[in-house]
């Protein structure tokens, strides 16, 4: 079955610079979370690739998994759509991190451990895509987040849904493997980013990638 | 056992055979057992209107009601003799204020209802609506279980009997003339 991303052929190359952009992206994030929590928490992009959403459950740990899914529309000269997944023992350690807890310590994801997670993937989102931008000169700004913590299954194949609701995609996503801290406190996340009709092209050309 | 995946409608007869919809958020489980010829089938509805598409009828709500009673139907069950029951249909996102993303889980409960109507078939159970994911199984004696997140894997109610065995509040979000319309 033909894809939008199969379609444009994205190849290897391209995701290459996908990984560079997403490694100075994770730079931007450790400044951020530096000034924000006063603790440094590395950060680094093992891997980029290509996923639909659908195989993606099984990614996050099989379709009753439970996840954390923070969901942002990104407005701008490429439009698209950003999302951050990450289960949710990782949730639970990414609070203990911004809360300057023990790691280990948070057992339950109450109003204040969730709005600290939905903060931390916006400030991981906008980093992303400031390094983007900053790459592109492209126009691109995530809009106010939304939040769900659920069954990967459940949270998956709502997202899905959505996206094929409102640009007829596919829903095959760019997947940015993020690893927040390292040694044995690291937590793994991962970026999903599925591009509205079109944009894919508009970032590749204004990396001079186009036909590359 | 057989999982029905998205837009998929699974089927069984006789003993043996069990269905499960793993993690449904927006989307539905209709869930149907004709306890005379003892033939189960489960569809996975995603959306509520197909737009005339025929690549998948289970996946529409529009279009799977009926798939479902024709695929029983083709293992022997008598259409009169089917009962319903449904589950899923939540909305799991918070915080954003775009609507449709808030929405496609009460407009399939919605869609499913109205074409279940439209065929004169009332469920003898629904279960949808909410904030949290499911999972829903049938068995082969016609036990329709619902595990709701954070909650215990509970029998809903039994499609052979109709016996409800966990009450559930169902709170139509849409309005009622929408589904008076469609009756």
């Amino acid at each position: 079955m033909s894809t939008y991303m199969k379609e444009i052929e994205v190849k290897p190359s391209h995701l290459e610079i996908m990984r560079e952009i997403a490694n100075i992206g994770a730079g931007n994030s450790v400044t951020s979370l530096a000034t924000l929590t006063d603790q440094r928490i590395d950060m680094s992009v093992p891997e980029v690739g290509i996923v639909s959403l659908a195989d993606f459950v099984a990614t996050m740990g099989g379709a009753e998994e439970i996840s954390v899914c923070i969901y942002m529309f990104v407005e701008g000269d490429a439009p698209g759509h950003i999302a951050f997944l990450t289960s949710q023992s990782g949730a639970m350690r990414m609070a203990d991190r911004m809360l300057c807890r023990e790691w280990g310590e948070t057992e339950q994801l109450d109003e204040l451990e969730c709005s600290c997670i939905m903060e931390l993937g916006n400030i991981l989102s906008c980093s992303y895509l400031t390094a983007i931008s900053d790459m592109t000169h492209l126009t691109l700004t995530a809009t106010p987040p939304a939040f769900a913590l659920d069954y990967a299954a459940a949270v998956l194949s709502s997202l899905q849904i959505y996206l094929e609701s409102v640009d007829a995609l596919n829903a095959e996503a760019l997947t940015i493997q993020t690893e927040l801290g390292g040694g044995k406190e690291s937590i793994t996340g991962f970026f999903i980013y599925v591009p509205a009709p079109g944009s894919m092209e508009i970032i590749l050309k204004a990396l001079n990638m186009e036909g590359d | 056992m057989q999982m029905v995946g998205m837009g998929e409608c699974k089927i069984f007869r006789g003993e043996g055979d069990h269905l499960v919809a793993l993690g449904l958020g927006s989307c539905i489980g209709l869930c149907a057992f004709d306890p005379v010829n003892m033939v189960g089938g489960m569809v996975h509805v995603v959306l509520p209107e197909s737009h005339g598409a025929q690549d998948f009828p289970g996946k529409y709500a529009d279009s799977a009601v009926k798939f479902l009673i024709e695929k029983m139907s083709g293992l022997g069950a008598d259409s009169k003799k089917i009962n319903f029951a449904m589950a899923g249909g939540a909305q799991l996102f918070k915080g954003s204020d775009n609507g449709k993303m808030l929405n496609v889980g009460p407009r399939n409960a919605e869609a499913v209802l109205a074409m279940l109507a439209s065929l004169r078939i009332t469920p003898a159970a629904v279960d949808v609506g909410g904030v949290c994911g499911r999972t829903v199984t049938l068995t082969d004696n016609g036990d329709m279980r619902v595990k709701t997140l954070g909650k215990d894997d509970k029998v809903l109610i039994n499609l052979k009997t109709c016996n409800i065995l966990t009450m559930v509040q169902y709170k139509q979000t849409m309005d009622s003339s929408q589904l008076k319309r469609a009756a």
